[in-house]
């Protein structure tokens, strides 16, 4: 899938730095002429942007609640693509762990203390979008299917069953499609009161340590990147190739529903309709963003979040629309995809006119 | 109890079969041109995820076109083109830069997704009614046999652009089988380092083949949006362009099979459509998640027993003197 590095060295690390700069000023760059069709001064725009994204307290932890959920679904994505698996099915196995997770919290006995129900809605939002992650991975081994098309084919078989659940057997009173909310004893604590950043965002950066220490120090980090390296070659180093795919579209999909577990007990206290707009797309374009480094892919999440968070009073203030972001971070991303290639045709360019000087 | 008997009853008639049948007709046109599409992309070796991006840029472009002009037949070339404009992208970001097609499709998909919703909002903002297409309907009845009972209604009352699918299935499928330039895209496929050796420019071949790819998913997309839904909305090919990749696995990578799939899908497609429409017993989220589930199933059946061309989705590296 992506070549991952295994080490990282100075000049790799300055190479990469030097390709995001420009990658970044280029696609900004873009943006800049899209701003400027709609007749508005882009400095004034991306002024609003900035002031939209930091001006207040509430703004800035907005954009550490929204950037729990991306994390952990970076992270997710992350581990399926480290394996040579694309998961786009995110948004599905988020719904099924969101919807499993609030049933925990919803339909146990209300006497039971907090810390348990959180532990077993985390270990039923894992087990769940694990199951249903896993389940296309054994598709594609079984049946040597496609995982891109089945997991975005699953992604509406999952939407349209929770959409229906909630507007039909597990409706609240009230005629809107939602479930019930949680007992406010339930729901995960707030950073500061009166923001909507809570304690999850502590979780997601456990996770991140712990996918980092996955793929640096066990053997099961080591598989799943040697799966992703080179097929072949892990059948060859004994590695069962079969059950692995499945095990790592399990674990891609457990980190998804985990995802939707902590947004429902943190920001919206239940599952309704379209709690998910397109999370898991914007988790794989994290993941490649960040290369698929954990941290990088924490960072990313922010980044991303500050993009949304902004551009949304940008929108406000100067109506330029919002998808401006869809199409920031998909250009930055098509640039650092391009850039290696790039670089090479440009050094071996570079060379061969040395070479024809006859030096 | 008895609203499910009156239904089947409903079911039953012939009249609401021919009509659901011309309807599934109807919906086979944006499934079957970018799967077509697809077939030639892939058959020379490009994995285009693409596809879905194609069709929603196609679907934007032309819809904005016939805003303005109100023709049907330049709304839809300039869907065609700009279907083959972001092929073109791809194609230089596979061909030239060497990019994992999956990953540069999803991106680009991600792409024309935000361009297109951006600029919808940027040109007519947001309002309650939404504008329409304003263009002719293209229903074409040929003459004679559209006066055949049943048949007529479903095959040949439909619109011109069934009729030019059916041409472009027939056509490519001649390219494809009985012309060198087909048997170039195929080796290019299959063996990429035997067809250069035997002459064949790969990349070429690459660059021809998306472009073909691209104007039928534009022109797909601009289907939905002219022809189908009458207006534009963000994601409006709502994952057509994946079905079609689905399909083109189903057909065995061959136009007649493709075609005979697409008309499954599209049946299957205005079934739920009709039954909605009736008020079948069922909540409407069930019945909207047939075709999704279908390809599923149609994967799970077919992808063992269908062989993808051999460099499927690879880069191909000259080799340097």
């Amino acid at each position: 899938m992506i070549k991952t590095p295994m080490t990282w060295n100075n000049s790799r690390i300055s190479k990469t730095v030097l390709s995001f700069l420009i990658a970044f000023a280029a696609a900004f760059l873009f943006s800049i002429l899209f701003i400027a069709a709609l007749g508005v001064n882009p400095f004034v725009a991306y002024g609003k942007l900035i002031a939209g994204a930091f001006g207040r307290t509430s703004s800035i932890f907005e954009i550490l609640a929204k950037a729990t959920p991306l994390t952990i679904m970076g992270l997710g994505v992350s581990i399926g693509l480290r394996g040579g698996f694309s998961n786009l099915g995110g948004d599905g196995q988020f719904y099924v762990g969101a919807l499993s997770s609030v049933c925990i919290g919803l339909y146990l006995p209300q006497t039971i203390p907090a810390p348990v129900i959180w532990l077993l809605a985390i270990l039923t939002a894992l087990v769940s979008g694990g199951l249903y992650g896993g389940l296309a991975g054994y598709c594609k081994t079984r049946f040597n299917t496609n995982e891109v098309i089945i997991t975005i084919m699953m992604n509406y078989v999952a939407q349209y069953v929770v959409s229906w659940l909630v507007s039909g057997p597990l409706q609240a009173p009230g005629g809107i499609p939602q479930t019930k909310a949680l007992a406010a004893a339930y729901t995960i604590p707030k950073l500061l009161s009166g923001t909507r950043a809570h304690w999850g965002i502590m979780l997601a950066l456990a996770l991140v340590f712990l996918v980092s220490f996955l793929f640096k120090r066990t053997i099961l980090g080591f598989r799943i990147e040697a799966l992703g390296a080179s097929p072949a070659a892990a059948k060859y180093a004994g590695i069962n190739s079969k059950l692995y795919t499945a095990l790592i579209l399990a674990l891609s999909g457990g980190f998804c529903g985990l995802a939707g577990m902590i947004e429902v007990y943190g920001t919206y206290y239940r599952v309704l309709d379209g709690i998910t707009t397109s999370f898991g797309f914007t988790a794989m374009l994290i993941a490649l963003l960040a290369q698929l480094n954990p941290f990088g892919i924490f960072l990313g999440s922010i980044f991303i979040s500050i993009l949304t968070v902004g551009a949304n009073s940008m929108q406000i203030a100067l109506n330029i629309p919002t998808s401006i972001v869809n199409v920031i971070q998909s250009l930055i991303i098509i640039f650092i995809l391009i850039m290696p290639s790039v670089t090479t045709r440009l050094a071996d360019r570079h060379r061969r006119r040395l070479d024809g000087r006859g030096e | 109890m008895d609203g499910g008997s009156d239904s089947m009853s409903v079911l039953l008639n012939a009249t609401f079969l021919a009509t659901l049948l011309a309807a599934g007709v109807r919906m086979t046109i944006p499934i079957l041109l970018p799967a077509v599409g697809e077939i030639f992309a892939e058959r020379s070796g490009i994995l285009n995820i693409n596809l879905e991006g194609q069709m929603l840029i196609g679907a934007f472009c032309s819809f904005v076109v016939s805003y303005y002009t109100h023709s049907l037949l330049l709304s839809l070339l300039v869907g065609a083109a700009s279907g083959v404009l972001l092929a073109m992208l791809m194609a230089v970001c596979c061909v030239r830069w060497h990019c994992n097609h999956c990953v540069i499709g999803i991106t680009l998909n991600m792409f024309s997704l935000g361009f297109t919703s951006f600029w919808y909002r940027v040109i007519y903002g947001v309002t309650t009614a939404p504008p329409k297409a304003d263009v002719s309907s293209g229903m074409v009845a040929i003459p004679g046999l559209s006066k055949i009972p049943f048949l007529g209604e479903i095959l040949f009352q439909q619109n011109f652009l069934f009729y030019l699918s059916l041409v472009i299935v027939a056509v490519s499928f001649y390219i494809l089988h009985k012309t060198q330039f087909g048997l170039k895209i195929r080796a290019t496929g299959e063996y990429p380092r035997a067809a250069e050796t035997m002459g064949v420019n790969v990349s070429r071949i690459q660059v021809i083949s998306m472009a073909i790819c691209g104007s039928l998913a534009g022109m797909g997309g601009s289907f939905l949006s002219l022809i189908s839904l009458n207006r534009f909305v963000d994601n409006i090919t709502a994952s057509r362009g994946f079905i079609a990749l689905a399909i083109v696995i189903f057909g065995k990578w061959e136009p007649w099979k493709v075609l005979l799939a697409s008309l499954l899908f599209g049946t299957i497609d205005a079934l739920q459509l009709r039954l909605q429409a009736v008020g079948v017993d069922a909540p409407y989220q069930l019945l909207s998640m047939l075709p999704y589930l279908l390809t599923i199933f149609v994967m799970i059946f077919t992808a063992k027993r269908s062989h993808s061309p051999a460099a499927l989705g690879e880069n191909y590296e000259r080799e340097q003197v």
